[in-house]
């Protein structure tokens, strides 16, 4: 981090915030006095503050993505501590949950995709990224450094995971840093990517000005390894033309490739370098020129455009600086006018339901906040706390105005919201299957720790072949290449006659042949790979392979070392031995896919085998504890329903530890999840497939299974207290006298309709239960 | 708004016209349709369609890779031209299904958009209004369905099989306009059956039961969303209880018919808008994703063609044979096309004044190509057809009132296709 800070956190303290006379007052009471006052001149009232129910429902969905579970919600509740709403607060900001929650923000806001820019290669820079921006939100990083490390990231997936950024959007420079305005700066430039735009003052020369300074990055392979190989080549090409002899000439050429032609050669490299594309982010000296078109009096099409920014301070270019860094401490300045705004408005939004500024992601130049008072605050408030998001969060969460009842009236479009309270939202999609996971699993805000394993087994898949690829002499990547390139020849009949059998099925119009001709293609295609994955890598990992060896027999036996357990103990084991081969083949189908060799995948497993196995034998411990704990011994019956349990679980893990975006059909994708196309693109809205989902999915079996949270927590209380377990468990409160009498009566006209799953079913299918008061 | 006979609708529209903003809609546009011989104003148009299938080619589809392809020159790569079965009209050589059946097509290669980012440009494709903070436009399908009858009363009359999470839906309309969204199509309305061991009666009773404890909180909260779960809860319970909800379910379907449209999500989501529209729904949008080819269009575009080759040339021959294509109208379209000139990464970038979209069926005149675009396609030479227009063009073969002005909640007006003008040529 190179940035420099001058402010901290005292400075607040120290001085009367915004001048104002009198006594001190902390931050969230200057942002209720500015509310407040904005409300009186436009003779509103604030609401009144919120019961402890609602309360603690709201700040959890808030916090931490979920519902609390029943005893959180009554030990809060019960609570006579004056301080115990900040102390909640302080609880839950920072915690495992908070992680999650803020990662699916983060992952709708910045698109973020397992399958990073939407090829299939491109899944261990996805996973990379993933991890790297959770660890970013765990150890709190400041949103300027933040920022700032995504947009000058620059070098190989496993070396700085923030490359994601970039690789989002893979080979294209221009879009990528339309992205970026958008985001950071609240400021939509993409039209002036072809003509000025036409509403805002933005220039096609301004946004190339921008442009220019991310423009060096390159996505695209460009090892500088290919072109030492060539050169080589080159040589190597002259000196046997210089002796001259035919004899030679021939000798010469057999031994060293001799005539290559450089096409061939780059065609090779392109295929070796194949597994490791979507990795790496090089900054060259490349740059930026005008389109063709250019249709404006400034410059001259073609023209080469230098860095420079459209408004601000100007980015500082001194000879030390690249382009890039100076765009980066430009862009993160407290004295860019948009930076800390949008970051401030965003967040405001985030626990308010509408920003001070709407759109949030929309600024032009005659935008203003229709409190400008609150905006200018909460911006300085930003500056102030050096950009602590939780600090940030922490003072908005405990203001009265966030605590204040939901507004009754929904905000009218367009026109301005004084804030009287938050308004009332339907929780996102990740809160609704988050809510659902709580009400099933224990620990239901644990990292999953086998994901982490499986981005960390991706990663090192491509690193592992990214090394033995760049280890290489140019020399040895000179044969290699023609190795290669003589593969390639061997195979271009094969693929040239497929093309063809492609090309006729294509002009005969047969629909069938074409497919089959097209899979015949790909057929040649995986041969190659498998070829050079051979001849190309082995070499470099075999040497590898055999420093991990030793360690892997060494973890083997200690792990299945078994035979001190009684006759159960050896039997459960077993049976989640089971249960873990198909994880380990669930794994190694994944790593499997991703262009790497058996013995790349050998490697993987040796070097991650020890983490390995300390995660199975947690789960058999686990496992274990679970079943003595729960009663579960040699009951059929027991037996299998636990079994159940365990297929139900694994299908719930957080929302945030699921691919993103889910697939197609998932219970979140059809209550809105982002499918991280574009910035923002989570919805709310309502839909059948959605009352479908609640009314007959298996959500409803999942909450009454006979292990889930709700039902063991049934146990041992009085079948009369079902309705309040159930009430306080899903909605936080006690039902109300009428609720009351309502299932009252319902069980008179119906006397079987009062069991668990009955009234579970009803209260997931309220509005009450999906929207956040 | 629904009209249960021409005379109340005539009646309605000189109210409308009335207060189209103090100017005369009759008189905006003079002589359009009774030049094209229809013998009707754009106004007052008789439907030629009844229902829209509408593909949607997500991320911008390169028109010269597909609709518009040149003779030669550098914009055009590897992608050639092929001869269709009508004299003059060609497409290139990744559509060469289409090429066969090219009497049915009416091709537009002169649409031009003046939005050149994806979301604002889909949405505007979808609304005919530009993307703004204050308000939520309704998509084509939830207009038709304001102004006419769903087919069947127990099915959506209005679906999208596709994954865009951000659809306009019905916009600033209720909610029950919106599309049902089906994000698999081999996986149908999942959950339309009751959980096992519920009775019919038991689910009833327990569902009112739901509503009575909701009561206070629906009372408390008027508000927009809080209605549209109000509204889904009904329609899903409808739906559930149709007898034709079999009409989602594509394993019905021999497995050589869906051989035929492509193993693929689009060819099968293509299958399911036929069986659909068979049972009623009237406005079905597929969507294919993955035209956005900044990279390796050449690679790219062929995969994504093949797709849309197989599943819109069976989907015609299908229609055809079903004697529906009379009155169902395809329309293929896209938020942009992309450039003539191929970038450093063998891809175009995105090409908003000029680009390709298609109609077939539901009246339209196939055999046809509407508007010329220059010899790079970068540039219209001539018919220039906006957004607005396209849109005016499915109301018009669906009969819309497009005059028609219908206000906001917010009073602000709008009228379905942004006074479009039809491009009533298409239909003779």
């Amino acid at each position: 981090m190179m940035k420099s800070r001058f402010l901290c956190l005292a400075v607040i303290f120290a001085f009367p915030i915004l001048g104002t006379a009198g006594p001190k007052i902390s931050p969230e009471e200057r942002i209720d006095q500015l509310v407040v006052k904005q409300l009186r001149e436009n003779e509103l009232k604030p609401n009144k503050l919120t019961s402890d129910e609602v309360f603690v429902r709201r700040i959890y969905l808030d916090l931490i993505g979920r519902i609390p579970t029943r005893q959180e919600a009554v030990a809060f509740i019960e609570s006579a501590d004056a301080e115990k709403r900040s102390k909640l607060i302080d609880s839950l900001i920072g915690s495992d949950g908070y992680v999650s929650h803020q990662y699916n923000y983060w992952a709708d806001l910045l698109r973020a995709r397992t399958t990073l820019s939407g090829n299939g290669n491109s899944a261990p820079a996805g996973y990379a990224y993933e991890m790297w921006l959770k660890d970013a939100i765990r150890e709190n990083k400041p949103y300027d450094d933040l920022v700032y490390e995504l947009v000058t990231a620059s070098g190989s997936t496993w070396e700085n995971p923030a490359v994601g950024y970039y690789i989002r959007d893979f080979g294209m420079p221009l879009d990528n840093l339309a992205i970026t305005s958008q985001v950071f700066l609240g400021t939509q430039i993409v039209c002036a990517q072809c003509h000025d735009h036409p509403f805002d003052e933005w220039t096609q020369m301004d946004y190339y000005h921008l442009s220019a300074f991310t423009y060096p990055l390159v996505t695209t392979n460009g090892h500088p390894l290919q072109k030492q190989a060539l050169n080589v080549g080159k040589k190597t090409n002259r000196k046997a033309k210089k002796k001259g002899k035919q004899a030679d000439m021939e000798m010469t050429s057999m031994m060293a490739g001799g005539n290559d032609d450089e096409k061939d050669l780059k065609k090779a490299f392109s295929e070796i370098f194949f597994p490791v594309r979507f990795n790496n982010v090089v900054e060259t000296r490349r740059q930026l020129r005008l389109p063709h078109d250019y249709q404006y009096d400034d410059a001259n099409p073609k023209d080469k455009v230098d860095p420079a920014t459209p408004f601000g301070n100007e980015a500082v270019l001194s000879g030390a600086s690249s382009p890039l860094t100076a765009f980066g401490e430009w862009l993160t300045s407290s004295e860019n006018p948009r930076f800390t705004k949008v970051m401030a408005n965003r967040l405001w939004k985030k626990a308010m339901g509408v920003g001070v500024i709407e759109p949030v992601d929309d600024f032009k130049s005659g935008t203003t906040a229709h409190n400008p008072e609150l905006m200018e605050y909460l911006e300085k408030l930003m500056v102030d706390l050096d950009y602590d998001l939780q600090e940030f969060q922490r003072v908005l969460y405990n203001t009265k105005t966030y605590q204040r009842e939901s507004n009754l009236e929904e905000p009218v479009p367009g026109a301005p919201y004084y804030f009287a309270g938050p308004i009332l939202r339907r929780m996102t999609a990740e809160q609704v299957w988050d809510s659902i996971v709580a009400l099933v699993l224990e620990n239901p805000d644990e990292p999953d720790a086998e994901r982490k394993l499986l981005a960390e087994r991706k990663v090192l898949t491509v690193q592992l072949i990214a090394e033995a690829i760049y280890d290489q002499s140019p020399r040895q990547m000179l044969e290699n290449a023609r190795e290669v390139s003589a593969i390639q020849k061997d195979l271009s009949e094969e693929i040239e006659l497929a093309q063809q059998k492609v090309m006729q099925a294509r002009e005969e119009g047969d629909p069938d042949l074409i497919r089959q001709a097209s899979s015949e293609v790909k057929e040649i295609r995986k041969r190659l790979a498998n070829l050079i994955e051979e001849r190309v890598y082995r070499e470099g990992l075999q040497d590898k392979l055999s420093e991990w060896e030793p360690v892997v027999f060494a973890n083997d036996s200690e792990s299945t070392d078994l035979s001190t357990e009684d006759a159960f103990l050896t039997e459960l084991a077993e049976a989640v031995l089971q249960d873990d081969r198909s994880f380990d083949e669930g794994m190694s189908e994944i790593v499997g896919s991703n262009e790497g060799s058996g013995i790349v995948n050998q490697l993987v497993d040796a070097i991650t085998a020890e983490k390995r196995d300390a995660l199975i034998e947690q789960r058999v411990q686990n496992d274990k504890r679970q079943k003595r704990k729960w009663g579960i011994a040699k009951d059929k019956k027991d037996r299998s329903a636990y079994r159940n349990f365990k297929q139900v679980s694994k299908r719930l893990k957080r929302a945030s530890e699921i691919n993103s975006p889910a697939p197609p059909g998932h219970f979140l994708r059809e209550f809105g999840q982002s499918d991280r196309e574009l910035v923002e693109n989570a919805s709310d809205q309502a839909s059948i497939t959605q009352a479908l989902a609640m009314l007959n999915g298996p959500t409803l079996g999942a909450v009454t299974n006979k292990y889930s949270v709700l039902t063991r927590d049934m146990k041992g209380h009085n079948f009369k207290d079902r309705l309040d377990i159930i009430y306080m468990s899903m909605l936080s409160r006690l039902p109300t006298p009428e609720e009351r009498a309502i299932f009252r009566n319902a069980w008179e006209a119906d006397p079987e309709s009062g069991t668990v799953p009955g009234i579970v079913w009803t209260l997931l299918n309220t509005r009450q239960f999906l929207f956040i008061q | 708004m629904k009209f249960d006979s021409e005379s109340s609708r005539r009646q309605f529209l000189s109210k409308a016209a009335k207060s189209f903003l103090g100017v005369s809609a009759l008189s905006g546009l003079p002589g359009l349709a009774r030049s094209a011989g229809v013998g009707a104003s754009p106004l007052k148009q008789i439907a030629t369609a009844k229902n829209v299938i509408y593909l949607y080619m997500n991320g911008g589809m390169s028109h010269l890779d597909t609709f518009d392809p040149k003779s030669g020159g550098e914009c055009m790569g590897p992608t050639k031209q092929v001869r269709t079965a009508v004299d003059g009209m060609v497409l290139s050589d990744n559509l060469p299904l289409l090429a066969k059946q090219a009497e049915k097509l009416a091709i537009i290669n002169s649409m031009t958009s003046t939005q050149g980012a994806h979301k604002q440009g889909n949405y505007f494709m979808h609304t005919s209004y530009e993307l703004r903070s204050s308000i939520r436009h309704p998509a084509m399908g939830a207009w038709l369905l304001k102004f006419q009858e769903k087919n069947n009363p127990t099915l959506p009359g209005n679906v999208m099989i596709g994954n865009d999470s951000n659809h306009p839906g019905s916009g600033f309309f209720e909610s029950s306009l919106s599309p049902l969204v089906i994000q698999d199509p081999e996986g149908g309305l999942q959950n339309s059956e009751m959980p096992r061991g519920l009775s019919q009666g038991r689910f009833d009773f327990h569902r009112d039961l739901a509503q009575k404890l909701d009561a206070p909180f629906v009372e408390r909260y008027d508000q927009k969303n809080v209605r549209a779960y109000t509204d889904m809860y009904e329609d899903a319970v409808k739906l559930m209880r149709s007898k034709d909800l079999a009409a989602f379910d594509i394993s019905k379907e021999s497995d050589a018919a869906r051989e035929l449209y492509g193993k693929n999500s689009f060819g099968q989501g293509c299958l399911l808008a036929r069986r659909l529209v068979e049972n009623g729904v009237r406005y079905v949008e597929v969507s294919l994703n993955g035209w956005d080819t900044h990279n390796s269009n050449f690679v790219n575009v062929p995969e994504k063609a093949g797709e849309l080759d197989v599943a819109f040339s069976t989907l015609l021959k299908d229609l055809e044979l079903r004697g529906m294509l009379d009155e169902t109208l395809i329309v293929l379209a896209t938020e942009f096309g992309r450039t003539p000139e191929i970038n450093a990464n063998e891809g175009r970038d995105h090409h908003p004044q000029a680009f390709s979209c298609v109609m077939a069926g539901g009246g339209i005149r196939g055999g046809k190509v509407y508007g010329k675009t220059d010899e790079r396609g970068s540039k219209i030479l001539e018919n220039p057809v906006r957004v607005q227009d396209l849109n005016a063009t499915i109301g018009y073969a669906l009969g819309l009132p497009l005059d028609q002005v219908l206000y906001s909640p917010s009073m602000r007006p709008f009228t379905v296709a942004d006074k479009g003008k039809p491009v009533v040529g298409l239909f003779v």
